[in-house]
This record gives C-alpha cells, structure tokens and sequence, in this order.
C-alpha cells in the first residue's frame, strides 16, 4: 500500500513536470517570434573534406597529417 | 541634401512598393539616378582616400567620454539640425522634409552596397500584427495594438567573405546499424570550407543579438550604394571597430564549419578535443541592410519589435497574458496529476521488471522535463529583454521627427 501511494505521488510529480514543460513551451511558440536559427541563412559556399581516419588513439598528431 | 521633383521642386522620397523616388506632392516618379552633386562629392571622397586624406572622425583614440553632435542645416528650410555623429539620413524637425547628411558620407568610410527597402510601412505593420494575433499567450489589450513609432532605418553591417581550414580530433558516440550498443570513437577530419557574405552589424547602438534574429538577408536584392534609396528612411553609419566585428565573423564561421564537421563524421554527443585552425579574410565590404522598428507600450513599459525590411520577418517577444497561462497551466495540470497518479503506481505494482522501468522514467524523466521547461523561459525570458532594452528604444526614438 505504501509502495502504492508512494508511486501516485511520482505520478503526481511526474504529471507536474510535464504540465511545467508542456506549458513553457506553449509560451515560447507562442510570445516570442522570430528566435528560429533555422531560418537564417547557411552562408557556407563549399565544405571539402582533405583527409579523413576514423577510430584514431586520442594522442593522435594533428599537425603531422 | 534633399532630392527634388523636376515637375515641382518637392522632396523626393524612396517608395519601398515602386522601388523609385516618388513625390509626395504631385506623385511624380523617377528612376533612381546618381545627381550631379552626389558624382562631384564621390569623386572628391575618392581623391582624399587617395591621397590618404581620412576624416578625424575615424580616428582611433577617440574616447567615448563625450557625446558628439554635429549642426547641420537643412537644405529646405534653413532650420539648424542636432544630429548625433552615425546618422546619414533623417528628417528634419522643422519642414518634414527628408533629409540625407551626404557630407557625412562623402568624407567617412562610404557603404559599398545597400538593400533598399523592400516592405512597406503599412506591409510591416499587418506583418506584425498577424503574429500577434497568431500567438495564444498574448494578451488582447497587444493583439490590437496601435504603434506609439514606427521608423525605417538602415542598419550598418559588414560583409565578410572568409576561407576557413582547420584539422580536427573529434570524440562521439557511434552506434553500429541494427545494433543498440554505442560506443566511443575517436576521427580525424582536414577539412576546408568558404563562406560568402556573414553580415555582422556594424552599430554599437543596437545589439548583435537582435540583428542577427533578423537573418536572413538576401544578396540577391543587393544593390550599388546611392544615396537616393536613403531618402525617406532614416540611417546610420559605422561606428563599430572593424575589429570587433572580424572576431564575431570568425566565431559564426567556426560555429558553422564545426555543425558541418559534426554532420561529416555521423556520430552522437560530439566534443572537440584538438584543433588547428586556419583562416583567411577574403572580402570585406560595407553594407547598408534595411529594418523597420516598431515602438508600442502596454502598461508602464514600452517594446520594440523589429521587422526585416527586405523579408518582412519580424522580431521580438511579447510577455504572456497571466490569466491565460494560469488556466492551462492548471487545467492541463489537473489532467496530467490525475493521469500520472492513476497509471503509474498501476503499472508498477503490476510487475517487478515494470517497476525499474517506471523507476527510470521518475528519475530521468522528471530532471529532463524541468531542465526543457527552464531552458524555454530562459530562452523566452532574454527575448523579451531584448525587446525592452533601453538602447534599441533609444535606437530609434533619439532622431529627428517628421
């Protein structure tokens, strides 16, 4: 029983925090206009990639490649 | 200087919708064309940059310690001007007439480029009001706002091109395909990038943080600087260090080259352990980019929304109706309280193995949900006071009246 009442209240607090989340994010979409890095500009022309190792010891050399 | 009509001497003004010089008077309209006493003044500006003949104002170890205004006389009406030492083009406060400081830009460092203004004024405020209207938290008394202010000023920014190289030792997470187990791998990526045009404004009188919001601008409608698209709006010129806004170019291009890089190697939770960066400027150019800023008050405070005026994007945060949030936040959590309490000690009294399941949700999800909640005021909380701040108010209310 105890174990019960104990996890209603998590329930509880879980149900809060969510309300906390849901609400605050309401409140963002709906005050604050024009935040949105997605809509600026990728101002990048070209992106070559010279030389590539994956799966390399974290003391690897940079400077000597 | 102030432009006049050949039909009938009256203030021309740059038409946002025509994209032409237009007479409020008799509503003749004209191309926009160098005039003579522009061509005489750019030529002599570029004899003096020749001969290394700058204006005192660009020098250096200027302090700050003193406000400088210059007295300047209206070419209309002989009315005298307080003009503060950016300004290139206002309106004067005694005939209404438009007019451009063009002293001021003939001996200073002169824009190479400008966007002229795209939206009009009637356009930027039906803009705003759409996303007031839009929003569900905003209280009435703003949806229906009038305007205390609305005024067009061209905001100095500088365009850089920059060619960016660095090597980079890169740690993530990586997760084999059909697998769920991740684990720790370690790339090397060489990698060059090139990047055209990063705006950076150029105005110690309004904040990176605003203009950048205001993005993108477009270099399609990016024109040869001439005077003639100043008149009727308000501007002002550079009196940021060149500097200053080199490092910010350079820090958004190392944002961008380490998204691109993140993409590249494809793996989760990426840190950067070294790097050996290099980079060179390119291309510097100065610009002149277009912005409506609206002033309107609720209360006993006032707000400044910003409006692209090439896009029409707008800008700014608004402070929520609390009769508004405090109904959903309490409907919404009654429902969700009642929800949580009902299910979940259901769910884990039921089975063992669904307890340390239930278990974990408590306690991530419960620290994630408040973190995500605090991160969207804290995010909501710093536009708002970027749309109360002081100096962007006085940004635009510190001018000539028409």
């Amino acid at each position: 029983m105890d174990l019960f009442f104990l996890y209603s209240v998590a329930g509880v607090l879980l149900g809060l925090s969510a309300t906390f989340y849901i609400i605050t994010g309401m409140l963002k979409k709906s005050n604050e206009i024009g935040n949105t890095k997605g809509d600026r500009f990728d101002y990048a022309c070209s992106f070559d990639v010279l030389k590539a190792k994956n799966q390399v010891s974290r003391f690897f050399d940079i400077d000597k490649m | 200087m102030t432009q006049k009509c050949n039909f009938c001497g009256g203030a021309l003004k740059y038409d946002a919708e025509l994209q032409m010089m237009v007479c409020e008077y008799c509503l003749g309209m004209f191309p926009v064309e160098e005039t003579d006493e522009e061509k005489e003044l750019t030529k002599k500006a570029d004899d003096d940059l020749k001969i290394g003949n700058h204006s005192k104002i660009d020098d250096p170890s200027r302090t700050d310690d003193f406000i400088e205004c210059e007295i300047y006389t209206c070419k209309s009406c002989g009315a005298e001007l307080v003009i503060n030492d950016v300004e290139a083009s206002t309106y004067c406060a005694y005939c209404g007439q438009p007019t451009i400081v063009f002293d001021r830009i003939a001996k200073r460092r002169r824009p190479k480029y400008i966007i002229p203004f795209s939206i009009t004024k009637n356009y930027a405020i039906a803009n705003i009001r759409e996303k007031f209207i839009q929003g569900k938290f905003v209280p009435d008394e703003i949806k229906y706002f009038n305007p205390d202010l609305l005024r067009g000023i061209y905001v100095p920014f500088w365009l850089y091109d920059i060619c960016y190289k660095d090597k980079q030792l890169i740690q993530g997470q990586y997760t084999e395909k059909g697998s769920n187990d991740s684990s720790t791998m370690i790339c090397f990526r060489e990698a060059v990038a090139t990047y055209k045009n990063i705006p950076v404004d150029a105005s110690d009188r309004l904040s990176n943080e605003s203009s950048e919001r205001l993005e993108p601008f477009y270099d399609r409608d990016m024109m040869d600087f001439k005077v003639e698209y100043l008149s009727g709006f308000y501007a002002d010129l550079m009196d940021s260090k060149t500097d200053q806004l080199k490092t910010i170019a350079l820090s958004r291009v190392k944002e961008m080259f380490w998204e691109q890089m993140q993409k590249n190697v494809a793996l989760k939770q990426c840190t950067l352990l070294k790097s050996s960066p290099k980079y060179a400027i390119e291309k510097e150019e100065y610009a002149l980019f277009p912005v409506w800023f609206m002033i309107f008050h609720e209360g006993d405070r006032e707000y400044t929304i910003l409006v692209n005026g090439q896009t029409g994007k707008v800008v700014g945060a608004l402070p929520p109706s609390r009769p508004k949030t405090l109904k959903t936040a309490i409907i919404m959590g009654i429902l969700l309280s009642v929800l949580g309490a009902f299910i979940l000690p259901r769910i884990a009294c039921f089975d063992i193995e669904m307890q340390g399941w239930v278990d974990s949700v408590l306690f991530l999800g419960i620290p994630a949900l408040l973190a995500g909640g605090l991160r969207n005021l804290q995010s909501l909380r710093k536009s708002l006071h970027l749309t109360t701040e002081k100096v962007v108010r006085d940004f635009v209310k510190e001018r000539q009246d028409m």
